[in-house]
């Protein structure tokens, strides 16, 4: 019947912990990286910039319409046969490329959205007392928007969190590899995996947390 | 001091400026008004370049432009010698109603800050609203907004305030605090043009009211000449038509 190896589950997590680090170390980096694409892209939409407006739009189509596992494998394992300067790539660096430009794609709606919710009577008021477009997107406009986008943007964190777990596919040793590692040597399958699960759950009410916390600091407004 | 000349604009088909000439003299006030969708408030956007028109000129003392040769940084000069009043506020949400007056000072006319929010607290006294000073426009009244967002225009220096419907939205009783201001202003000789329903405000504040209907303007006349011996029959039927 159930048979839960308790000790066997304890055992497991500082091992967790240990791999944590890599997954933390993993979606912390790309959310720097995504988040900072994904302002280019946004302002670069809005701002309807001849050219490079419409390659956003593909880009961001790209990454939204196609499964990121695929993308992840597309890089790791088919481009680098035609680019052979990929081989040296490492299996973390490629995640974090991957990972990055996917949430970036996510992350620049969201915040397109967010800066076209802003009333357009902000912009119109920077202009009229002089501030060029860029000065009321710098001081004005932004800053509003960031607000606005605050939840969908903690969305995104999370499913990057998540989806960091993909990497295991192609050879990083993160939290989901040594779970699996640990669950294929002992046939402890449940224990591992429950423990993973637990261990993710926790991190990102953590990360929740925080998000409630630094939304009640930019409600001053 | 301000001429405009000949200035066209159209949204799509619809033309809703057909050739509009006016002229402010330094230390005026005139007050435009006329029926709904004739152009006012588009004129008046023209004005600050808020709306780009499609042709005519605009000369602001020394400052001659064309619409058909405007360059960017004659637009950035024109918004320096004018400033403009929303019908709603557009107080800038994420700052504090000092960090509103002084935010052109700082980032415009590159003063330092502390010189700043001295020109910044002496416009609030003038504007009466000094102790709401690191208030957010939201905890603010309808009258308390539009009496901040007159303080930025202020601060712009400009030499004309352009207002657009500055009462429009608000409350009836938080109407007087906003045309007390703007009285007060005109005492001071601050030059200004004022889109505006009030017609007894008009007649009380403006040296000239200007009736605009259908894209032009069709007569210009002290309020005397406006409201009493009115001889366009557009122009009566739509002041018999407010006075009821």
């Amino acid at each position: 019947m159930i048979d839960f190896d308790i000790q066997f589950a304890i055992r497991l997590i500082p091992l967790m912990m240990q791999y944590l680090k890599v997954t933390v170390m993993l979606s912390i980096l790309t959310m720097v990286i995504g988040l900072t694409i994904a302002f280019i892209i946004a302002l670069i939409t809005d701002a309807k910039i001849n050219i490079l407006s419409p390659l956003m739009r593909i880009y961001v189509s790209f990454f939204r319409g196609t499964p990121l596992l695929a993308q992840l494998f597309l890089l790791y394992f088919g481009l680098a046969q035609v680019f052979p300067v990929l081989i040296k790539l490492s299996a973390f660096n490629a995640a974090l490329i991957v990972l990055s430009l996917n949430s970036a794609a996510f992350m620049s709606e969201a915040i397109r959205g967010a800066i076209m919710s802003i009333d357009k009577g902000q912009m119109e008021a920077c202009l009229s007392i002089g501030m060029t477009y860029w000065q009321a997107m710098r001081r004005i406009i932004l800053p509003q928007a960031i607000r606005m986008a605050i939840p969908a943007l903690s969305n995104s964190f999370i499913n990057i969190v998540k989806s960091s777990s993909l990497a295991y596919t192609i050879g990083v040793t993160e939290m989901m590899a040594m779970a699996q590692l640990e669950a294929a040597s002992s046939y402890r399958y449940l224990e591992a995996f429950v423990v993973i699960i637990l261990v993710y759950w926790l991190l990102i009410s953590i990360l929740g947390h925080m998000q409630s916390k630094l939304e009640l600091r930019l409600n001053q407004y | 001091m301000l001429k405009l000349r000949n200035i066209h604009k159209s949204f799509g088909d619809l033309k809703v400026l057909k050739g509009v000439d006016l002229e402010i003299k330094q230390g005026e006030v005139k007050a435009i008004i006329g029926p709904s969708g004739t152009g006012k408030s588009t004129l008046l956007r023209c004005i600050n370049y808020l709306e780009k028109p499609d042709a005519g000129e605009i000369m602001i003392d020394t400052l001659e432009l064309n619409a058909k040769t405007i360059t960017k940084q004659e637009i950035y000069e024109l918004r320096k010698s004018t400033a403009m009043v929303f019908q709603n506020f557009n107080l800038f949400k994420n700052k504090t109603v000092l960090e509103n007056i002084i935010e052109s000072l700082v980032l415009i006319k590159k003063m330092d800050r502390s010189t700043a929010i001295e020109i910044g607290i002496d416009i609030l006294k003038k504007v009466g609203i000094e102790e709401k000073k690191n208030v957010y426009p939201s905890k603010l009244s309808g009258g308390q907004q539009q009496r901040v967002a007159i303080g930025r225009a202020l601060a712009v220096n400009p030499k004309v305030i352009l207002f657009d419907e500055p009462t429009s939205s608000l409350d009836p009783e938080l109407v007087g605090e906003v045309l007390e201001l703007i009285k007060k202003l005109a005492k001071e000789n601050m030059t200004m043009v004022i889109v505006t329903h009030e017609m007894s405000f008009a007649k009380d504040v403006a040296d000239k009211i200007v009736f605009m209907d259908e894209g032009k303007i069709l007569q210009e006349g002290t309020p005397e000449e406006i409201f009493s011996s009115v001889t366009n029959p557009r122009i009566s039927k739509f002041i018999s038509r407010l006075s009821k």
